[in-house]
Formats: C-alpha cells, structure tokens, sequence
C-alpha cells in the first residue's frame, strides 16, 4: 500500500484532554509533515471536518485500547497515516468502554475505502496478539515503531476476512429455555434473531423472529390470499399461548449459514446477498465465536 | 405380452406402494417397454394424447390466474355470511360450493384453496373443522365427475373415446346433482346437532367484509369473461373440430394476456411433474395395446358375463370404484379404456347392433363409457387414497393440527362411496336399459 507514514507521523506520548483534542493534533502532525504538499481543493479544516463527520456517526474505539479514528476525503491524492501512543489512554466510545491508548488517524481517498479497511483488518490482526500489543504500547522510538509498523501493517497485503469484520457473540439461548424466555429475551434486546448453543459455545441452531410467528400462526394462514375480510378471530391468542411451552430446542431451526474465520468478504457479501441471509455465524471448530449479520457489513464495509 | 405386462405389472406395484415417485417410475416403465422393443418409438410418441396434455396444461393456467383474484375466500365467506352463521347452511353451503368449483377446475387446487377458508370460518364458528374438510374433500370428486374437465379420469376418456364436453354435461352432471342432493341431505339429517353455533361465534362472522377478500377486481372480471369463452368453446368446439385442448391452452394464455399476467411465470407453476407422468403411463398403456392385450381381456370380460350386457356394465362400474377407492384412479381408467373400446364392438355385434351406429352409441357405448367415468371417479370417495384431493385435504389438516387416519377418512368416504355407487347403478339402468328399451 502507497501510504503517506513514516517516522515523522508517529506520536510518542502526545498530551490530549479528549479525543477532539487528539485527532487535531495528529491532523496537525500529517499537514505539518508536508501530507496535502501540491494538493489543491483539501485543504487540514476539510480533513479534520470529515473525521469529524465520521467521529459523530459513532465512535471508532475498536475495543482493547484501540482506536481508529479516520475520514474519506474527496479529491485526495493518496492515503495517510498518523500514530499515537498517548501519554494518558483516551476515550474513543469503544464497545468495550476501554479508552485508547494506540490510535491511528487515517485519511483515504474515497474512492479507497479498501484501503481503510484492509488497513484496520491489519492492525487488529497484528495487535490482536499479546505480545506484539505489549510490545508496541512499550516502544519509546518514532523510527523503530514506525519501521515495525511500516513492515507489519502497511506493507501487509492482507484480505478482508470475517475474522476481521466479525461482531463477537453476546447473546445466546441454552437449548433448555423456554420459548417464553427466549421472546423475551429477544424482545428486551430488540434482536430479530438469537442463536441457540451449548455452554462451550457449539453452536445448535437459532431462533428468528419469522420463526416464531410461522410457529405461531396456523399453518392455514400462510395459505390464505388475504385476511382482511374478517375482523376478529378469538382462537389466534390459543395459537401462540400453546407454542409458549415448547423449549428452545423444540423450535430452533438448523436453516443458518457459517462462515469460517478466514472467509472471504466475497463469500461473506454472497452469502447475505445471493442466499438473502440475514446473518451469519463465524464459527471455529463449531463454536461460535462471532457474528456477521447485513447492518455489520453495511457499517464497517460499505460505509466506513 | 407376457414381458410387456411385467414391465407394467411392476411399475404399477410401485407407483400404488408410493415408496417412490411416481412419475420417474412412469417414465422409466415406458423407457423399458421401448427399449425392450414393446413398442416402436414412433407408435410410442404417439400414444402421447396431446389433447389432454394441452388441457391439463391449460386449466392449470386457469386455476393459477384465478388464484391470485381472491375469488376463493370470497366465495366461503360470501356464503358463510349469506347463511346468517347458520352452522348446517354453511356446512352444505361450503360442501355444494366446493362440488360447483371442482366441476370447472382441478379437484386438488379446489380443496387446497377452499380448505384454508373453510378452516377458518370453522375456527370462527367454533365448530368442528374435520367434517368440513373430509366432506370438502368428498364433494370435490363428485363435482368433478359431472364434467369433461372436472377430473382426469374424464379428460382421459373425453380424449381417447373423443366423447365432446356437452355429452359429459348431458349423460353425468344429472346423476352427479342427484347424489349430491341424496349426500346433502344424508349429512343434513347426521350433522344437524352438531352444527349449532354460538350467537357470539355467529356474530364475530357476521362482521366479516367479504368484499375486501377480493385482491384483483379487474383481473376477476376479466379472467371471468376469458373463462366464459373458455367454457363456450368447450360447448361449441366440438362442432368446429377444436379439440378441448386447443380451446383450454389458447383460452389460457388469453387469460393471461388479457389480465396482465406474466405468461412465464404462470408456465413455471404448471405441475410438469403430473403431466410427465401421464406421458409415461400413455406410452407403457400403448405397449400394452400394441401387445394385444385388451382383445384378450375384453373376451376374458366377455366370457364371465356371459354375455349378459348389464352384469358388465355393473362389473366396469363397481370394479372401477372399488379398484380406484384404494389405488390412483387414473391409471386404471387408462388401462380400461382400450378394453372399453375393445368390448363395444364385442357387445354390440353379440347385441345384434352391428351396422347400427347410432344404437351401438345409445345401448352399448354410453352405458359402457359413463360406468367407467362414474365407477372411475365417485370410487375415489371411498378410502383415503382413493383421490388426490383427499390426500391434499389429510395434508392440510394435519398441517394444522387435525390429523385425518385413513380409517376416519374411509368410515365416512366409504358408505358415501356405496350410497353413490347405488344410485348410479339405478341410473344406468333406468337410462341405459330400461328406457332405451322403449
């Protein structure tokens, strides 16, 4: 990857009261290092505007004191990229509430979206492991992180895979729970569908909404052109109140697809797309270990 | 002979154990007979009756066109309402409606668009759903006899005895009105205690608008006046030369057009699978023809009877009813219907009618042909898989929750079955001999 990063884009200890105050100095950082050099109609308050813009849509904290705040700009050249290491960790609204203490300001073309993502694929693949997160976070030299960063990261071809974009798995029902339970676990959260597993993990079926109205409507209803015709009919409560006994493994269904960690984002967009799936399970020797459902890769692929 | 008639032996033991499909049975039967050098591949082909392939083809378009008008739920709850929610007038209502439908469409999509309607009118009214759907069911096959497209059975024998829609209407619907007058009231009397409804049921049903059933208007209106045609080609055709094939598949695809239909996807959902299946029961039938076989059967008929006309217009009757009660229907009216064509001559030269074509088609092949039409598809009533629209309807009601066993189905199937069988046979008589004598 052709990225505008080096030594001089790499921020050892920067002071910064909040985030706001983090990516205006780092902005600061690239512009001052020559980034916009020969570039007319971007100008450094057009860059910070469209980080910004992207910052309110939602925070970028990634989770586990990772953050990659970051801005598709019209009319760029070429991608860039600025890191810091804070002197105090900073809150970047990540999932995980943990605040940032690597964050990476990138700005891309936007046309390159790709570019963005394979980038963040890269650094949460490499940071991912202890070692090197310890390592890194313990650095004290502009030109030896960058060097580690430039060969690990940036020069990293890496493909998407659903590992990278993949949600962890926070909801889940035991094949013994009562199908009252599981509506209102789904209804508390809000969630079309929920996945039924054992308690490591392994994954046994799910339970979508459609699901439980298909349970819950007679079977001659789905046959009927139209109901509009009648007005009342009592007996439609009996059919959801006999299908509240049955436990969760009684109704799971096994129609779900899995995807494998090193899934392509080909296969994983085929899959929601082609196969109209509305989410897929990323599994590991059978146990679930994320999620990958549309609004995801609307979020983290096409809008990022 | 003897290989051709293993080869259909077989794969008729197979196709009624319905362990598997039976049209790769069908099909794989005719291939044998060819390959086995049964039949020439050019005599096969033409055992291919295109006529009703192209009726069946046509009428499947009809259904599927009108499907999609809401017309169905209109009907059920129009009537439901007309009724006042009077249980036994909803119940013989629904029964007589449904006969009507199957008389003009496939006995199958009728009981599969009406039963869910009638499933929920039962629910409204609190009333037991089973005697609606067996009867539904029942009723289906009787409407269906009274005409030349209501059942298979009869578009087989209109096309190969190449008897016109009108002498269908002239020589069935009758007798079909007249035991489906006998079964109404048989079930009035039964069924009239337990088809008492709740004033609060009979009002929920009360507040119904059956005119908001109606999903299509233009298209009902219009695909009604293409049917109208369609029907009058059917009366007309005959005297035109236009087989009824021609006038259902040309009808159909009008049908489409005129109401904006898209013509490919209404060809999708055509049942190709049934229609294959036809082909290769025609092909291993025209083996068994091409073998000789039906000569031998029609002098082994003869020979029993004794020549005694009656005695074998009763046996085609209630062998045919008895034999379809329990397997399906239309293989044994395509294996009867060459042996007909075989014994007519037979009966007529024996009846000393030869020469006499006009009383040969009064006194010999009317009463021959009607028997089997009748024995072919009132003997459907009499088991649960005596016709496709029971199978479909136990399909149904299992679905949602009301199992129907084959024994529940034939306690009220079968004497329904000998209670037809009956007048039929008093009708025939009356008809075919003793006022044809006169």
């Amino acid at each position: 990857m052709d990225i505008f990063f080096g030594k001089d884009t790499v921020m050892l200890g920067p002071e910064a009261s909040d985030k706001w105050g983090l990516i205006e100095s780092m902005l600061d950082r690239l512009v001052g290092q020559g980034f916009l050099g020969g570039q007319t109609g971007v100008n450094r308050d057009g860059l910070l505007e469209a980080v910004r813009a992207r910052e309110k849509e939602r925070g970028t904290g990634l989770g586990e004191g990772f953050a990659f705040p970051h801005g598709r700009i019209h009319g760029l050249a070429k991608p860039g990229l600025c890191l810091a290491l804070p002197r105090n960790p900073v809150d970047f609204g990540a999932p995980d509430g943990v605040p940032a203490r690597l964050v990476a300001l990138m700005l891309v073309p936007d046309d390159q979206p790709q570019v963005l993502l394979k980038m963040m694929a890269s650094f949460a693949r490499f940071m991912g492991e202890p070692t090197a997160r310890h390592m890194v976070l313990g650095m004290d030299d502009e030109e030896l992180l960058a060097v580690l960063i430039t060969e690990k990261v940036v020069n990293n071809g890496v493909h998407i895979t659903a590992g990278d974009i993949m949600r962890p798995p926070t909801t889940m029902v035991r094949p013994d729970a009562t199908l009252h339970d599981v509506t209102r676990l789904m209804s508390q959260l809000m969630i079309e569908s929920v996945a039924v597993t054992e308690e490591d993990g392994t994954l046994l079926g799910h339970i979508t909404c459609d699901h439980l109205f298909q349970l819950g409507m007679p079977d001659f209803f789905s046959q009927l052109k139209s109901v509009s015709f009648i007005r009342e009919f009592d007996p439609f409560e009996k059919y959801f109140a006999e299908e509240s006994k049955s436990l969760a493994r009684d109704v799971m269904t096994s129609d779900f697809a899995t995807v494998s960690e090193d899934a392509t984002l080909l296969e994983i967009v085929f899959e929601l797309a082609v196969h109209r799936r509305h989410k897929l399970y990323v599994v590991r020797d059978g146990k679930r270990v994320g999620v990958i459902d549309r609004s995801l890769v609307l979020d983290r692929v096409i809008n990022i | 002979m003897i290989p051709s008639i293993a080869i259909f032996s077989v794969a008729y033991a197979v196709i009624i154990s319905e362990k598997i499909e039976r049209t790769p049975v069908s099909i794989l039967g005719a291939a044998l007979m060819i390959f086995c050098g049964l039949i020439p591949y050019s005599n096969a082909l033409k055992c291919i009756d295109m006529n009703v392939v192209c009726l069946l083809v046509g009428m499947m378009i009809v259904v599927n066109v009108f499907t999609q008008t809401g017309l169905f739920e209109w009907l059920a709850i129009s009537i439901a309402q007309k009724a006042h929610g009077n249980g036994l007038l909803i119940f013989l209502g629904l029964l007589n409606v449904t006969a009507l439908i199957s008389a003009f469409l496939d006995n199958v999509t009728t009981v599969v668009l009406i039963a869910p309607i009638t499933i929920l009118i039962a629910q409204i009214l609190e009333l037991r759903v089973l005697p609606f759907l067996v009867f539904e069911a029942i009723f289906s096959n009787m409407g269906g006899t009274a005409t030349l497209i209501g059942d298979p059975p009869n578009i087989l024998i209109g096309s190969q005895a190449r008897l016109p829609f009108n002498q269908f209407i002239f020589h069935l619907t009758p007798i079909v009105l007249i035991c489906m007058a006998v079964v109404s009231a048989i079930l009035a009397v039964v069924f009239r205690k337990s088809l008492r409804v709740a004033p609060e049921a009979r009002a929920r049903l009360l507040i119904a608008v059956p005119a908001r059933a109606i999903l299509d208007p233009v298209g009902l209106r219009r695909g009604g006046v293409v049917f109208f045609f369609i029907l009058a080609g059917f009366f007309l055709g005959h005297s035109f030369q236009l087989e009824p094939g021609f006038v259902a598949l040309a009808g159909a695809v009008i049908m489409v057009l005129v109401c904006g239909k898209n013509l490919h996807s209404n060809f999708i959902k055509v049942e190709w699978e049934t229609l294959m299946f036809l082909a290769g029961l025609f092909i291993m039938i025209g083996a068994l023809e091409y073998q000789g076989l039906f000569e031998k059967a029609s002098e082994v008929v003869f020979s029993l009877t004794k020549g005694h006309f009656f005695i074998a217009v009763m046996v085609v009757l209630w062998f045919c009813a008895i034999f379809s009660s329990v397997v399906d229907n239309i293989p044994v009216v395509l294996a009867m219907i060459p042996m007909i064509s075989v014994m007519i001559p037979e009966f007529a030269a024996d009846l000393g009618y030869a020469g006499r074509p006009e009383l040969v088609q009064a006194c010999v092949a009317d009463p021959l042909w009607w028997s089997l039409a009748l024995g072919a598809c009132l003997g459907g009533n009499g088991t649960l898989f005596g016709a496709a629209a029971n199978v479909v309807i136990s399909q149904v009601a299992k679905k949602n929750g009301y199992p129907i066993s084959f024994m529940a189905f034939t306690r009220e199937g079968f004497p329904i079955m000998l209670v037809t069988l009956v007048l039929c046979s008093g009708y025939i008589y009356v008809r075919y001999f003793l006022l044809a004598a006169h």
